[in-house]
């Protein structure tokens, strides 16, 4: 029985989609805006009236142990997550989210390949921008340059319904072992509330700030697999808690291309609860991980692609040596991430 | 609305390329024309013809004209106590052609491809004037002018005919902050002392056998210590 964390699941909801279209989004003015990082969630929220296509790869490489000390490794997830926005007013913006996973799992010491693959559980989001200049209030339709070097924030919103294989995806039926971590969907809804911080400094506006910090709920869910003494088999996901601090420095701008290059770098603090299986909570879970994420961000015309690597810098799982495949234990992390505003 | 924020921002960096301002010296104005803050290779002030200054206005601060004496001569001199100076320049008519740009109306030219009328207005503000005082192309500061500070941030208001002009691109020293809202107001933040050069621009289509349109410019100066 695996009773590792839900190892990268949860890092890839897509927090990070709001980080993308701030600046790709603004023209011309987003030429100078304030930067997007790559995990940390920027301040922006959509134009009114404006749609957004996202697209985010998170590919996660898995450090591998003596087969005698775990038969069983973690080899590598794909997370795929497409999306879609819209900016209802310029102050709310609206997001859904459809995620792809495909985990793959070295088993009996590399005898064999168990891989889950399929779409996950769509998520909702809405974010409320404002910001703070001579008092707080709503993010303008209309903002120059100088607006939005004022600090911005967001508080959103999200959940998500539980439209991936839980049950199937979370068996291993050759051996017929239930892995909870390898499952593509959560079973229940799973919420999220977030608040992000950001400011373009007016001292140098190609340096900004941002901060984003979240929690995420989960809950127990019953599977159909069956234990040994025949009740279905009870799982509940740690709750995780956030925190995020970026830094992006705009490298070039080429306005008549509409071009423009920024470099960020980042620090990602996150504690997961211990999961609990059938009510008791789960050896080998929970834990807290500081990542640190090196990432740039080309911007052409209205769009936007992302590419950074994401590591581990620091580390106390609850129990580290019996937590291959679970967050913290990353050979590194690829990002990458698209974005189109129309 | 952003697509077309991006075109004009990128179509109106013409229109700010030359800048007209307004120095007060004991009891005078100078108005230059020129670059305010020029680059390397910039000339600051460029000689013009003072008799294509074709308006020229003093207000005390309760916005009433007041008369002023002018010396009509490069540069231009006004002579007068003035809490605000307005000043109407045109160039005169410009014409692209096949050949380059001419400065002469479409129809004093062979092979006219564009033309334009360019009108430009300099308004110099020494104290607090929170309204209008033209009907012409004008901005004007919703905030107090005095003490400001590099950093603060102001609201300015972009009027024609006295009436609001919305989705117009403002410049703060030729760069183009952004453009104004649905009430015509923008914010801009104050990033150095001395004259203050924040201006904009509208091009009208004109009905006329010589030009196409009409390009007014309007730039609002004032101190900073």
């Amino acid at each position: 029985m695996n009773k590792k964390v839900l190892a990268g699941i949860i890092s890839l909801i897509p927090i990070s989609v709001f980080a993308h279209h701030g600046v790709a989004s603004l023209g011309a003015a987003g030429l100078e805006g304030p930067g997007a990082p790559l995990e940390t969630s920027s301040s922006a929220t959509l134009p009114e009236g404006s749609w957004l296509f996202y697209g985010k790869l998170d590919y996660v490489k898995w450090k591998k142990y003596s087969w005698s000390e775990f038969p069983d490794q973690k080899d590598e997830y794909y997370f795929w997550t497409y999306g879609i926005g819209y900016g209802v007013k310029p102050y709310l913006s609206a997001y859904m989210f459809i995620p792809y996973y495909t985990k793959k799992e070295i088993k009996a010491g590399g005898q064999y390949n168990f891989t889950s693959s399929g779409f996950a559980d769509i998520s909702f989001m809405a974010v409320l921008g404002y910001k703070y200049d001579k008092g707080f209030k709503l993010v303008p339709k209309k903002e120059s340059l100088d607006d939005m070097m004022d600090w911005h924030f967001t508080t959103y919103f999200g959940f998500s319904i539980p439209t991936g294989d839980y049950n199937g995806s979370a068996v291993d039926k050759v051996r017929n072992d239930f892995e909870a971590d390898m499952a593509t969907g959560f079973g229940k809804p799973y919420i999220r509330i977030g608040q992000t911080a950001t400011k373009q400094f007016v001292s140098n506006p190609r340096f900004t700030i941002l901060f984003d910090t979240n929690y995420i709920k989960f809950f127990e869910k019953t599977y159909s697999y069956k234990n040994p003494d025949g009740s279905n088999k009870k799982y509940k996901y740690g709750d995780e808690f956030r925190f995020n601090t970026a830094l992006t420095y705009r490298v070039l701008t080429i306005p008549e291309r509409k071009l423009r290059l920024d470099t960020s770098i980042e620090a990602t603090y996150q504690y997961n609860q211990r999961d609990k299986e059938d009510g008791i909570k789960a050896e080998g879970s929970g834990g807290k991980i500081l990542y640190g994420v090196l990432g740039g961000r080309l911007y052409y015309k209205n769009t936007s692609l992302g590419i950074g690597v994401k590591l581990p810098v620091w580390k106390r799982l609850n129990e580290e040596s019996t937590q291959q495949g679970g967050e913290g234990k990353e050979n590194y992390r690829l990002i990458i991430t698209f974005s189109a505003l129309f | 609305m952003k697509k077309y924020l991006i075109l004009l921002l990128f179509s109106v960096g013409i229109a700010f390329s030359h800048d007209l301002w307004l120095e007060k010296k004991d009891n005078f104005y100078t108005l230059f024309y020129g670059h305010l803050n020029p680059s390397d290779n910039d000339q600051k002030s460029i000689e013009y013809n003072p008799n294509s200054v074709f308006e020229i206005k003093c207000f005390s601060q309760d916005g009433k004209e007041k008369s002023i004496k002018v010396e009509r001569s490069y540069p231009l001199k006004i002579f007068g106590k003035c809490d605000s100076v307005f000043i109407g320049f045109s160039s005169g008519y410009w014409t692209k052609t096949p050949y380059g740009l001419k400065n002469l109306p479409k129809n004093q030219v062979h092979m006219p491809l564009e033309s334009w009328k360019s009108v430009e207005y300099v308004k110099r503000l020494d104290t607090d004037i929170n309204k209008p005082l033209t009907a012409n192309l004008e901005i004007t500061p919703l905030d107090s002018i005095k003490n400001v500070k590099i950093g603060d941030k102001i609201t300015f208001l972009v009027t024609l005919n006295a009436k609001p002009v919305k989705d117009t691109v403002v410049a703060y020293d030729e760069k183009p902050i952004g453009t104004t809202d649905d009430e015509g107001k923008i914010n801009i933040r104050i990033k150095r002392s001395g004259i203050q050069n924040i201006s904009t621009s509208l091009k009208l289509k004109e009905v006329s056998e010589k030009a196409d349109f009409t390009i007014y410019t309007s730039t609002l100066n004032f101190e900073v210590k």
